[in-house]
């Protein structure tokens, strides 16, 4: 649309904060280029999904092909983590139960991040009868318990499928209140802000003022908290799958492993941490990742 | 802000009534035959499952079902449960044992979260961070079902420090779960508290406070952390409706007879009004907890008001 | 670096903890001399005829004892209450009772005492779970209908003396007194049946001390005026567990006197731990492999015959349950008197070759895949039905998946309304020591539990030949022959038996467990 594009109202006042935003985008591509931790988590996660991606290439042993006079077979050649009771190699398990983990722990922290964000921020930006109506509704969904939410969604969906898409459903339903009450607070303080008032006393749009003030003054715990839910969701996995109403065989995942290997942990121990490492390795990343890219994109700690 | 509460209170009401009538919808989509549910392996004789299901009311429409249990509500009575409990009775014993749990799961989270929190604000990349980030780590990445069977074993079984599981020992019994139980947590407290003092921390009051020659110690307490408890105080009232509501696995392993217990059974059992009762519970603890942490807003920042 | 010390921490530990807990033990101090507490899950309910679980019926069967009971090593029915129960044509039987016995709270047990309880639990009004128990009683039907409120084919006769007339012969009916809902009740039950199930009174060898405190405790106190054998010891206090590897840990932590039923997971720890103080027996449970047998996937008797070859209960029976589990070699458990030796031959036993060989004769299955269902509330279910699924996969050549269902009653839902077409996990566990009891409630085409609707009129014939036979042995080998035509027809693939795994503390000795797995709460004697 070149006519409205052309109108000097329109072009002059977007010009300065726009270059200010490059600016401001440009430092955070500086610093982060700079941390190590930044190369670090990258490195990891890319090692992740590269798992993900093709387990073939890192597992040479075929995780289904199982043997039950090999049950919980030590730690050996070829079978770097030893077996599980079921005989199956747990290592190449593990780097196969990637795929699955990976993709719902990714899956659920963005979903109830964008979801649980937008909510959030809305009702605390707008305040008023926004806030209370999106709020009252965050609480009935907090209030429903994640084993009825998740035993409901059996009878709806029934059993087509891998269980993937159920299980994101369910804790994305389940996770979501959590993340919206944390950016409301957030962002509420980031209203009171001095430099907001300042904003608003210049005549500075409310959506503008929000998009480009609170936003990244409140992108921290809304951060914290979404990454650091990744390795939750994926341990909690395993809990509704337990319900049958999960992931079904023979789709691995690290927090059905996990989960059950923990009752011959004594006996086995290698079969839960296998697993438990990998896992460990995923939660690291991407709570360094969080927390590097905090760092950058915070204007305060920088000015 | 006596208009603010008032408003809030006739708010939670309708939550209420919201909530419980979604949770009644829901329950009607909860698999499985509850009176197959009450036989076992074996299957229910058709005589009595009629007789349970009159007995039970539970061959009556949605809402004539809803409209029993409002009614019940109203005279304080919340059903009974198929094996002839009073639900209201049940809840108020369980209530108890749920509150010990979460205090002392609550108390974990805030000691050693916030704690933790600010060791690594004020050391950021230093020694202190690193060990409260591996200390985070294994808190996210070992699920707290393993953490508890582990410690059940050492603590419990080995040493003999703490009871094993039951009640029985009072506060005692609640030490070992509460950890657990706040383990997981304690990782979010850690880490929001972190980002949001080393945010405080460059603030121009705090600058200022530290220039005027205030200790650190004092800059820090009464100035910098002060304002950056807000989204870790929203955590924290979340946690007190979560610990109550979300310890069914906890309560399971350390044989703690909560609320969390009598909801995973009620919704195995398909017991309509004891899930529903239950979740009523929730839903007020949720509400209150909220109230209280949106009221503590005004406090810690005095800039946020309540019109 | 940090996660390789910790897994090398956690594999360290493991070795000292096994090392050490087995030297920890000691006395506690403060126990009440004679009194012990034993593990059990929460009760469904105490009333006789109401529970559906064997917490239930351990709790029930303390307070309460029936006119028989079954005797522990061999399970043949011992009279108790019954003085004589006899019959000429298996229809009409003559109890007559012992003088003597009294209620908990001095009420005497005459003949009115068994029949108003009879009378009580077939009640519609009263929806007791298993009321289903007294169904061949004349009358059954227009009590449990609500129409009339005693059954007709009880009459007393005296105060020690009553009839029972059977709708058609049973010959086996003797040993199905001797289940736990056919208890007396003193006239305090009907009164207020709800709060005397939270405290009942009966006339079995413990009292209850206390009310029923859910999901904490039960406590029994020895009834020093029970006309049986008394029991040995003063005290039993039932705690209640969520779960039993909680009870489990309690009892390596000296909390527990008696656990029941340690977690298979932890048997191979168990026994080195526990030493002579862990204890294997016999029950009478087993685990099936069931199929719809109307379903197109599963309606070839050769293509069942051909599955249950291609199970390696060996296998998993060692590997998965560490020998607590027998593989089957027929539909009767060895603990049943009357059981039909290895009837099952070739059929239980594995063999690749012979299984796909009679699969392919049979024509395969449509689709060549199926789908097993297991309810994943037992943790075990998931383990042995992916092994059991894989070796079938393997030696079938076909593909089989597993698919968990919160509960049973969900799994069994959904075949009956048609909307699944799976084979799936089931079990059974006699209520009274027959073999009929393996054979009746689960084949017939009236019964309940008939979860494969299977039907044939030859083998309900020959249970008719059983129930009317003149003696025992005429009756089980009837019931011999029909279990030899269901196995041909293999609607359930039997696949084990399941044995029963106590542990104990050091405070008490005698600790034993019968078929029903029932702990014999008067035998344990605490030292």
């Amino acid at each position: 649309m070149p006519e409205l594009a052309s109108a000097a109202g329109v072009v002059e006042p977007r010009a300065i904060p726009q270059r200010k935003r490059r600016g401001h985008w440009q430092a955070v591509r500086r610093r982060l280029s700079r941390s190590p931790l930044f190369y670090l988590s990258a490195a990891l996660l890319v090692v992740m999904a590269g798992m993900a991606a093709a387990p073939s290439l890192f597992a040479t042993a075929d995780p289904y092909d199982c043997d039950l006079g090999r049950t919980l077979a030590d730690a050996g050649a070829g079978q770097w983590f030893g077996r599980d009771l079921q005989g199956c190699d747990v290592f190449s398990r593990s780097v196969y139960g990637a795929r699955a983990s990976l993709g719902i722990g990714l899956a659920v922290s963005l979903t109830t991040g964008l979801l649980g964000g937008a909510v959030g921020a809305a009702a605390g930006y707008f305040g008023g009868w926004v806030d209370a109506t999106l709020s009252r509704i965050t609480e009935i969904f907090l209030a429903i318990p994640l084993l009825l939410g998740a035993s409901v969604l059996l009878t709806l969906f029934g059993a087509s499928g891998s269980g993937t898409w159920t299980v994101i459903i369910a804790l994305s339903v389940h996770g979501w209140p959590q993340v919206a009450r944390i950016t409301r607070s957030a962002v509420m303080e980031a209203k009171q802000q001095d430099y907001m008032q300042a904003a608003a006393a210049i005549g500075c749009s409310r959506l503008r003022a929000l998009a480009r003030h609170v936003v990244p003054n409140s992108l921290g715990p809304w951060l914290v908290v979404v990454t650091t839910n990744l390795g939750v969701f994926i341990t909690y996995e395993s809990i509704i799958s337990m319900l049958g109403i999960g992931l079904r065989p023979p789709t691995i995942s690290w927090g059905q492993m996990i989960h059950d290997a923990q009752a011959r942990f004594l006996e086995a121990p290698l079969p839960l941490l296998g697993p438990a490492l990998f896992l460990s390795v995923t939660v690291l990343a991407f709570i360094l990742l969080g927390d590097v890219v905090r760092d950058a994109i915070d204007p305060r700690i920088h000015s | 802000m006596s208009r603010y509460i008032m408003s809030r209170v006739l708010q939670a009401v309708l939550v209420l009534v919201g909530a419980t009538l979604v949770i009644f919808v829901i329950t009607f989509a909860l698999p499985g035959d509850p009176v197959q549910a009450l036989a076992g392996e074996r299957a229910a004789d058709p005589a009595f499952a009629e007789a349970i299901r009159a007995r039970y009311h539970l061959d009556e429409p949605l809402l004539q079902q809803y409209g029993r249990f409002l009614l019940g509500v109203l005279h304080g009575d919340l059903g009974q449960t198929y094996s002839g409990q009073d639900v209201a009775q049940m809840l108020g014993e369980r209530i108890w044992v749920s509150a010990q749990l979460a205090a002392f799961a609550l108390a974990f989270q805030i000691v050693i979260g916030v704690g933790a929190g600010v060791l690594s604000a004020l050391r950021r990349n230093g020694v202190a961070d690193t060990g409260v980030r591996i200390f985070t780590l294994a808190g996210l990445s070992i699920p707290f079902f393993v953490t508890a069977f582990v410690l059940q074993l050492v603590v419990g079984v080995k040493f003999g420090w703490l009871p094993v599981a039951g009640t029985e020992d009072g506060f005692l019994s609640y030490v070992m779960p509460g950890f657990v139980l706040g383990s997981l947590s304690t990782a979010y407290v850690a880490r929001l508290t972190r980002g949001q003092l080393t945010e405080s921390l460059r603030e121009d009051y705090v600058r200022m406070a530290t220039a005027k020659g205030l200790t650190r110690v004092r800059v820090v307490a009464h100035h910098a952390l002060r304002n950056s408890l807000i989204p870790v105080v929203t955590f924290l009232g979340l946690e007190v409706g979560a610990l109550l509501s979300g310890a069914v696995i906890t309560e399971s392993i350390f044989n703690l007879p909560g609320m969390g217990q009598a909801m995973a059974r009620a919704v195995y059992l398909g017991e309509r009004t004891t899930v529903v009762g239950v979740v009523t519970v929730f839903v007020l603890v949720y509400v209150v907890a909220n109230l209280l942490v949106d009221l503590l807003y005004a406090v810690l920042d005095p800039r946020i008001r309540y019109a | 670096m940090f996660l390789h010390i910790r897994g090398m921490v956690a594999v360290g530990l493991t070795s000292v903890l096994l090392a050490s807990v087995a030297s920890c033990g000691g006395s506690e101090a403060g126990k009440k001399t004679g009194a012990f507490s034993a593990a059990i899950l929460e009760p469904s309910s105490l009333m006789p005829a109401n529970y559906s679980e064997v917490y239930g019926a351990q709790v029930v069967s303390a307070l309460f004892t029936p006119l028989v009971t079954f005797d522990i090593k061999t399970n043949e029915t011992r009279l108790e209450v019954a003085e004589s129960i006899e019959s000429t044509d298996n229809k009409v039987w003559k109890v007559r009772l012992k003088s003597g016995w009294t209620f908990h709270n001095g009420e005497p047990v005459t003949s009115r005492s068994f029949v108003d309880a009879w009378n009580f639990a077939a009640n519609k009004k009263s929806a007791q779970l298993n009321a289903y128990v007294f169904g061949e009683i004349k009358g059954y039907r227009e009590v449990a209908s609500g129409a009339e409120e005693t059954m007709s084919g009880l009459r007393v006769v005296g105060d020690l003396e009553f009839e029972i007339t059977l709708v058609r012969p049973w010959s086996q009916f003797r040993q199905l007194l001797g289940y736990p809902a056919f208890s007396p009740l003193p006239s305090a039950a009907y009164k207020d049946p709800k709060a005397f199930e939270q405290r009942p009174i009966g006339n079995g060898p413990f009292l209850m001390e206390g009310a029923w405190q859910h999901d904490q405790q039960i406590t029994l106190r020895r009834n020093d005026s029970y006309a049986g054998t008394k029991a040995k010891a003063g005290e039993v206090r039932f705690k209640i567990y969520q779960s039993f590897d909680t009870a489990y840990n309690d009892l390596l932590a000296n909390n527990l006197d008696v656990l029941p039923a340690v977690p298979t997971a932890r048997i191979t720890e168990a026994k080195s731990l526990l030493g002579d103080r862990f204890g294997e027996s016999p029950s009478g449970r087993m685990e099936y492999l069931g199929f719809p047998v109307n379903s197109e996937k599963f309606k070839s008797p050769g293509v069942r015959r051909a599955i249950s070859m291609a199970i390696d209960r060996e296998a998993i029976t060692k590997a998965i349950f560490r020998g607590t589990r027998t593989p089957a070699t027929g539909f009767v458990p060895p603990v049943v008197p009357g059981a039909a030796p290895n009837a099952c031959g070739a059929l239980c036993v594995h063999d690749a070759a012979a299984a796909k060989a009679a699969f392919d004769a049979a024509g395969g299955i449509p689709g060549n895949g199926f789908t097993i269902g297991y309810n994943s509330d037992a943790p075990e279910n998931k383990e042995w039905v992916e092994a059991a699924a894989r070796q079938i996969s393997k030696d079938l050549g076909v593909n089989v998946e597993t698919r968990a269902y919160p509960k049973l009653a969900v799994l069994l839902g959904d075949l009956s309304s048609g909307k699944v077409d799976t084979a799936f996990r089931t079990a059974w566990t006699f209520y009274f020591p027959s073999p009929e009891n393996y054979l009746k409630p689960l084949f017939t085409q009236d019964a309940g539990e008939n979860f494969s609707r299977y039907r044939n009129d030859e083998f309900e014939a020959l249970l008719r030949d059983g129930a009317a036979a003149k003696d025992t042995e005429a009756a089980d080998a009837k019931y011999a022959e029909a279990e030899r035509v269901l196995l041909d027809d293999m609607p359930y693939v039997p696949l084990w038996y399941q044995g029963v795994m106590a542990g104990h503390s050091k405070r008490v000795s005698d600790v034993s467990v019968d078929s029903f797995r029932r702990l014999r709460i008067e035998s344990v004697v605490v030292d």
